[in-house]
């Protein structure tokens, strides 16, 4: 119970020292650390601190997530939205999107903790595809793109994230087909 | 039941989040939505007073009637200001008759004041053999002016890994009766030329 | 016998779920076969324009080849997908309802299809070639260009989402794809196991292979997309086209492993001997899984800015590309058939053809696959004649011959039908025909993708028309025979 509240208490500590202006000026100082860093780690502590929630608010939430539908719209909602490259601009030039961007990353990573697992196998499928060739399509957008997409962020930072993400979207595939051609487990990369 | 209810609501809300977000599928980066922004609502520019290349304080009213197109740049840049330079210089050649007759003026101000003196201004317009009468430099006479003119054309200068500058790059465009009309892209010049023929001819008209 | 190994390899169903899945069945073969007629008298439509015997307007010949292409592969994707879900289902457990979604999916993607086409005037091949789908100089609009991708990805995504389903059945009865496809057994780490599936051999192998090329469907398709609305993103149009004919020509290629499942399960049937897997099967069958991926360089020789080795590669593949499984299985098959006293039915005729046709359609193929040849030919007749080869006579009749089964043919030893025997033999000779007058053309350097075509070359599209017709001919007897005693057959057995 104790070691429960403590690593909560961790998480949240976490996510205010990346609200907090040096961490927070530092991750956004470019679009690689801003889109592979910060977004991610927020994403990972709503996910984290989803899973530690009370069983019976899990039950309660579940009622109006059958089969994790309606969390998984609402985070594709929110993914879509910062996608866009005025959404991360406007995070950057206005105080009150940044603090949007604070709470719905944190609301998607836990809206991901509650609905993956009562997702169908085969929609968990189609989703990883569909994740792995945004990181692929990105990728290759960011590449070929001959202007900047975000006001606040140089063309040679975009083409840096371009790489990492074909990097990491090749990366993944790799892994998948290891796992799944050679592997023992049901796919659950 | 509560399920679907709810989904529908977020993809609606969503959706509609989306399509305000980007001006109804309009813009989609910052650029786009600034472009968009002037197009559907010209507004006015404040008279602010700048020091041009001569040491002179110029005021942005002072060319009320006439069009003007500004560009912003600063004189050490290595690249995409070089372009926009030579393209006001095409401008210049290509609308020389409208220049003399004092219907368009081309100023390009400079954001970086402290480096930028009248002596290095003039420097730049003679690099593009820039005619004074039309073509003139100038730079905010205060950091918070600078600021200012920034905020209100929306331009977001960054430093880059070489001690310069990377900003948004484009034509803005004042009209006669001194409001932000349009902006383009560095890549839209011919855009920019076809807007100009048009709107220096329209005008004519309604004053004949 | 290894630890993963499934004891009793039959999965157990209820009876309605079997009668479910046997609907869904032939809901896909019919849908399959009725498209494929359709398309079947666009391709006549359009020899008779070239035959100067029917007068349409270029746009509209435009979106008849159009619809033709696309409809084709369509068609071949949905139908052998039948044939390979009826098979794969007895040793894997699948769903039902994954294959419905599919079907359904795929309505929908056709459904917008034909409204691009036909509305939106889209007509820039279906292979989607950047840039052109945005470039058609008014011919039609970007949305119309839009929403043709747009279906193929939704397409792409249902087909996507069966594989999953078959992907996990495989993983939970064999374990790995590695052991499915009979990897270790190939190696010697398990003895071999001579009673494995051969069906699961080839339903893996497709799964795998149309798994990557509908995902680098998917990342193309998208990249078109944003293209068409966002013009200043201008992809590298070479490697879209690698990305284009790596995704088409997988799927094309897959449809043809995925029906000869109907080869090793039926002739066993009709023979009373089993198909027996090998060593030499499973190194077929795994070698193939990478060809499949690597020979469509073929379709890039004429351009010039691919790298060499990718062409060398090419080529190499394409030669050896057909060989591996087509050894295996017309060997298999002649084995099978060999003094087995088998009675010859419209269904074992039409398997047997298929063998024939998927064995001679390896010359044209590696004709054109020759860099030299290629070069001159690709863009000739020669190349529509490799693929109605291939199709026409090698994965049809797999198709055709399945469907004959599930009719009942052959049962307590009725005899064809007079019309059946006019129906194999009008479409074994028009086909034929069709090809050959094909490849003739190309041999004459007779441009593809032309809506007009010069007077010489009249009397070649003239008897392609006549040929084209006799193929119609067969093709209206298997409809008809399909949509009268299929709806109401019961499962053979």
């Amino acid at each position: 119970m104790f070691n429960k509240i403590k690593r909560e208490w961790l998480l949240l500590a976490a996510f205010v020292a990346l609200a907090l202006p040096p961490l927070r000026q530092f991750l956004e100082q470019s679009m690689v650390t801003h889109m592979l860093v910060q977004i991610p780690i927020l994403a990972i502590i709503g996910w984290m601190i989803g899973k530690s929630l009370p069983a019976n608010w899990k039950n309660k939430i579940a009622s109006w997530n059958q089969w994790g539908i309606t969390g998984m719209a609402l985070a594709i909602v929110i993914m879509t939205y910062w996608m866009l490259p005025r959404a991360l601009d406007a995070a950057i030039s206005e105080w009150y999107f940044e603090l949007i961007k604070f709470i719905t990353i944190f609301i998607m990573g836990m809206s991901l903790s509650l609905s993956w697992p009562l997702l169908h196998p085969i929609a968990q499928g189609v989703f990883k595809l569909e994740f792995w060739a945004t990181f692929m399509r990105l990728g290759w957008l960011y590449l070929d793109l001959p202007d900047r997409l975000c006001a606040n962020y140089l063309l040679s930072d975009q083409r840096i994230l371009g790489q990492l993400l074909l990097l990491g979207g090749s990366a993944w595939a790799i892994a998948w087909v290891f796992r799944i051609m050679f592997g023992t487990k049901i796919i659950n990369t | 039941m509560r399920t679907f209810l709810a989904t529908t609501l977020i993809v609606i809300a969503g959706l509609l989040i989306l399509w305000i977000s980007t001006d109804g599928g309009r813009a989609y980066t910052v650029e786009e939505a600034r472009r968009l922004e002037v197009r559907e609502n010209p507004r006015p520019i404040p008279n602010w007073r700048l020091q041009n290349q001569d040491s002179e304080m110029i005021a942005l009213h002072d060319f009320r009637n006439q069009f003007i197109v500004i560009d912003f740049f600063y004189t050490s840049c290595p690249s995409v200001c070089l372009i926009l330079g030579s393209s006001l210089k095409e401008l210049q050649k290509d609308f020389s008759s409208e220049l003399e007759k004092n219907n368009l003026k081309l100023i390009s101000i400079s954001f970086d004041p402290e480096k930028d003196t009248p002596q290095k201004l003039r420097e730049y317009l003679s690099h593009f053999s820039a005619n004074l009468k039309y073509w003139m430099a100038a730079r905010p006479t205060s950091s918070s002016q600078k600021e200012a003119i920034l905020d209100f054309f929306k331009v977001i200068v960054i430093p880059d890994e070489y001690g310069g500058y990377t900003h948004s790059a484009g034509y803005h465009v004042i009209d006669r009766t001194g409001r932000l009309v349009a902006i383009f892209g560095i890549e839209q010049l011919n855009e920019l030329k076809e807007y100009l023929t048009q709107s220096l001819n329209k005008e004519h008209v309604q004053q004949d | 016998m290894s630890s993963t190994a499934v004891v009793n390899r039959k999965i157990e169903y209820s009876e309605s779920e079997n009668r479910n899945a046997l609907i869904a069945v032939k809901a896909h073969l019919i849908l399959g076969l009725a498209v494929l007629l359709l398309m079947m008298l666009a391709g006549l439509t359009m020899r008779a324009v070239q035959g100067t015997w029917l007068e349409i307007g270029a746009d509209l010949f435009y979106q008849i080849m159009t619809v033709h292409g696309v409809g084709v592969v369509g068609a071949a994707g949905i139908g052998s997908t039948g044939v390979l879900w009826y098979f794969l289902r007895q040793y894997v457990r699948l769903s039902n309802t994954i294959f419905w979604i599919n079907f359904f999916v795929f309505v929908a993607g056709v459904v917008m299809l034909l409204g691009s086409i036909f509305l939106g005037g889209y007509g820039g091949a279906w292979t989607f070639l950047y840039p052109l789908p945005g470039k058609s100089m008014g011919v039609w609009s970007t949305g119309a260009a839009a929403v043709f991708q747009l279906a193929l990805l939704i397409i792409g995504t249902g087909f996507l989402i069966l594989y999953l389903d078959m992907g996990r059945g495989i993983l939970a009865s064999f374990g790995s794809l590695s052991k499915a496809l009979g990897l270790p057994q190939l190696f010697g780490r398990v003895p071999v196991d001579t009673t494995h599936p051969p069906t699961v051999v080839a339903g893996t192998m497709v799964l795998i292979v149309n798994f990557l090329g509908i995902a680098a469907g998917a990342v193309v398709l998208v990249m078109g997309l944003i293209n068409l609305y966002n013009p200043e993103f201008q992809p590298d149009a070479l490697l879209m086209k690698n990305l284009i004919y790596f995704f088409g020509h997988v799927f094309i290629n897959a449809t043809i492993y995925a029906s000869v499942t109907a080869v090793y399960e039926l002739l066993p049937r009709y023979t009373g001997r089993p198909w027996k897997t090998s060593k030499v099967f499973y190194a077929a069958w795994f070698a193939i899984v990478f060809m499949v991926m690597a020979v469509y360089p073929h379709h890039l020789m004429m351009d010039f800015p691919m790298p060499r080795w990718a062409l060398i590669v090419g080529q190499v593949l394409s030669f050896g590309s057909g060989i591996p499984v087509l050894v295996v299985t017309g060997y298999g098959a002649l084995m099978i058939v060999y003094r087995s006293g088998i009675q010859w039915s419209t269904t074992t005729k039409l398997l047997f053809l298929s063998m024939f046709g998927w064995a001679a359609g390896v010359i044209p193929a590696i004709l054109d696959a020759m860099v030299t040849v290629n070069r001159v030919f690709h863009n000739t007749m020669w190349v529509p004649g490799h693929f109605h080869f291939y199709l026409l006579l090698g994965l049809l009749p797999m198709m055709f011959g399945f469907i004959y089964h599930l009719t009942g043919e052959g049962r307590q030893g009725e005899q064809p039908k007079a019309a059946d025997n006019l129906g194999f033999y009008a479409y074994l000779i028009g086909a034929f025909l069709t090809s050959m007058v094909f490849l003739a053309s190309g041999a004459n350097s007779i441009p593809r993708r032309w809506a007009t075509h010069m007077a010489e070359w009249v009397t070649f599209a003239q008897v392609g028309t006549v040929a084209a017709a006799l193929v119609v001919l067969g093709m209206l007897v298997f409809t008809f025979r399909a949509l009268f005693s299929l709806p109401k057959a019961a499962e053979p057995r």
